[in-house]
């Protein structure tokens, strides 16, 4: 079996599983809709929704994460090839290093690390 | 539908039974928990879990919107059932099991969640420290606002959930409304209503025989007793996770109340006290919870979580050797102190503990708000 023929039998069989899933709740559900249902407060109405908004703080720690995960990504493959490619390889890593550590140094002095 | 129907009765089979109480419906209560034990029916924690609805007691009117509430939250297919008495019980969840069977109730057609203009009135929230409310009318869905945030012990500024514990929850002090204010979950206020009018406690029933000039034998005074704490126990045991345990006390405590010999009973109170007594895993959930000074006028209530399912058992074991005697229980003799100031004391041990631990020590209290009489709102702490 080809590979086309064979990913068409796996959406073929998936389609299918989803089609019986939907044909048998249809078949043996007592009601055909479900109505809406508010949380269990003990028999009381909810005064608020239950979201957790996050603090914006969260947001430039999360690009900062990026920055410093950017950095081990590119330097696994860099291990491989370093002694091959020679001097020229440790300064480029560590120009991009820089570059990488200025933004990091620009997130810390607006003050994306601090915790309270 | 021959499938329908004939999965409907594989599914009624053993029902799921959620059990909340109304103020003055012990004994139906008792009456319901008894019946669906001897049918081997679970109780259900919240209405997801439920295909029976029971309300034990007098659905009074300030308890009418909550119970349609919680009826019509229960997934289909689902029976709404009111005991309000404990006679003919039996008979009233094998009907309920029977419509169970044949699809159970479909009348009530009504979405649950809250119409949009509804929320503001029913809103728990205390009028004033809400300031920014206003422009959160828009187009929320279900017509619920988001959560305004306040600052929290930490002074970190958190969401403020307004979560209410009671009236009909399972395991909870019958008529009991504790007002929460969440910030994650712990309660950063508490505020105790008490609803669901005036009712006569079933556990105070012999003295109140007694007042009335009846004669009340020391056997049957000791054996409500002990049968109101391995209740409390129990609740406290299943709000804990110990459902065993829990199950076992509830044996117990029906055996008790139907009048089964003190020689029969003894070694298996003694087998469930030891029990209790050993679990560490007990003692390291209720020890220093809920701690109250032992120089407040309410004896029951000292100490911590764990001394007071200690009193308990130690008042049940104690009271054993009575519950034989036929001699009269003698004039004056008083029931437990009324839980007037236990509700009072209840949001000053709420703020600040977690959710959880709220529960626990709710039922290591379990004030039985019946035996308050008229209700009244308790100023908040």
């Amino acid at each position: 079996m080809s590979g086309f023929a064979a990913a068409l039998l796996l959406l073929a069989v998936a389609v299918t599983l989803v089609a019986a899933c939907y044909g048998v709740s249809s078949v043996v559900a007592v009601a055909p809709t479900a109505a809406p249902a508010g949380p269990f407060l003990s028999g009381g109405e909810p005064a608020e929704h239950a979201f957790s908004r996050f603090h914006v703080r969260w947001y430039p720690l999360t690009m900062v994460y990026l920055a410093f995960e950017m950095e081990m990504l590119f330097m696994y493959p860099w291990t491989l090839v370093l002694s091959s490619v020679g001097p020229s390889a440790v300064i480029e890593m560590f120009l991009f290093l820089g570059v990488l550590l200025a933004g990091v140094t620009y997130a810390w002095r607006e003050g994306a690390l601090r915790w309270t | 539908m021959d499938l329908t129907s004939r999965l409907l009765r594989l599914g009624a089979g053993r029902p799921h039974v959620l059990l909340v109480e109304a103020p003055g419906g012990t004994e139906p209560r008792l009456a319901v928990e008894r019946e669906a034990r001897t049918r081997g029916w679970p109780a259900a924690g919240s209405p997801a879990d439920a295909d029976l609805v029971v309300i034990a007691g007098r659905v009074t009117d300030d308890l009418a919107a909550p119970a349609d509430r919680l009826g019509r939250q229960a997934p289909r297919p689902r029976v709404r059932l009111a005991a309000p008495d404990a006679s003919s019980t039996g008979r009233l969840l094998e009907e309920a099991a029977a419509r169970l069977a044949a699809g159970g109730d479909l009348e009530d057609d009504a979405p649950a969640s809250a119409p949009p203009e509804s929320h503001s009135s029913h809103s728990p929230t205390p009028p004033g420290d809400h300031a920014g409310h206003g422009d959160m009318e828009m187009d929320m869905p279900g017509g619920v606002p988001m959560a305004d945030r306040g600052e929290d012990r930490d002074g970190l500024l958190l969401d403020q959930l307004h979560v209410p514990l009671g009236p009909l929850l399972p395991d909870w002090p019958a008529g009991l409304v504790v007002q929460t204010t969440l910030q994650g979950d712990v309660i950063q206020d508490a505020r105790v209503e008490v609803v669901g009018g005036p009712a006569s406690s079933f556990w105070d029933e012999p003295w109140r025989r007694l007042a009335s000039g009846d004669p009340v034998t020391v056997g049957a005074a000791s054996r409500r007793r002990i049968a109101g704490h391995l209740d409390s126990l129990a609740r406290l045991l299943t709000v804990a996770g110990w459902a065993d345990a829990a199950t076992r006390a509830r044996q117990l405590r029906d055996e008790l109340l139907a009048g089964a010999p003190a020689a029969e009973l003894g070694p298996r109170l003694w087998r469930l006290t030891r029990r209790v007594r050993r679990s560490r895993t007990l003692r390291w959930l209720t020890d220093d919870l809920g701690a109250v000074p032992a120089d407040t006028s309410v004896v029951r209530a000292w100490g911590d979580v764990t001394a007071r399912w200690s009193g308990w058992l130690a008042a049940a074991e104690q009271l054993l050797p009575d519950i034989d005697r036929s001699d009269r229980l003698p004039l004056g003799d008083a029931p437990r102190d009324p839980p007037a100031e236990l509700v009072a004391m209840l949001p000053g041990l709420l703020t600040g503990t977690e959710l959880a631990t709220a529960r626990l020590v709710v039922a290591s209290l379990d004030p039985d708000l019946a035996e308050l009489g008229t209700p009244a709102e308790v100023p908040g702490g």
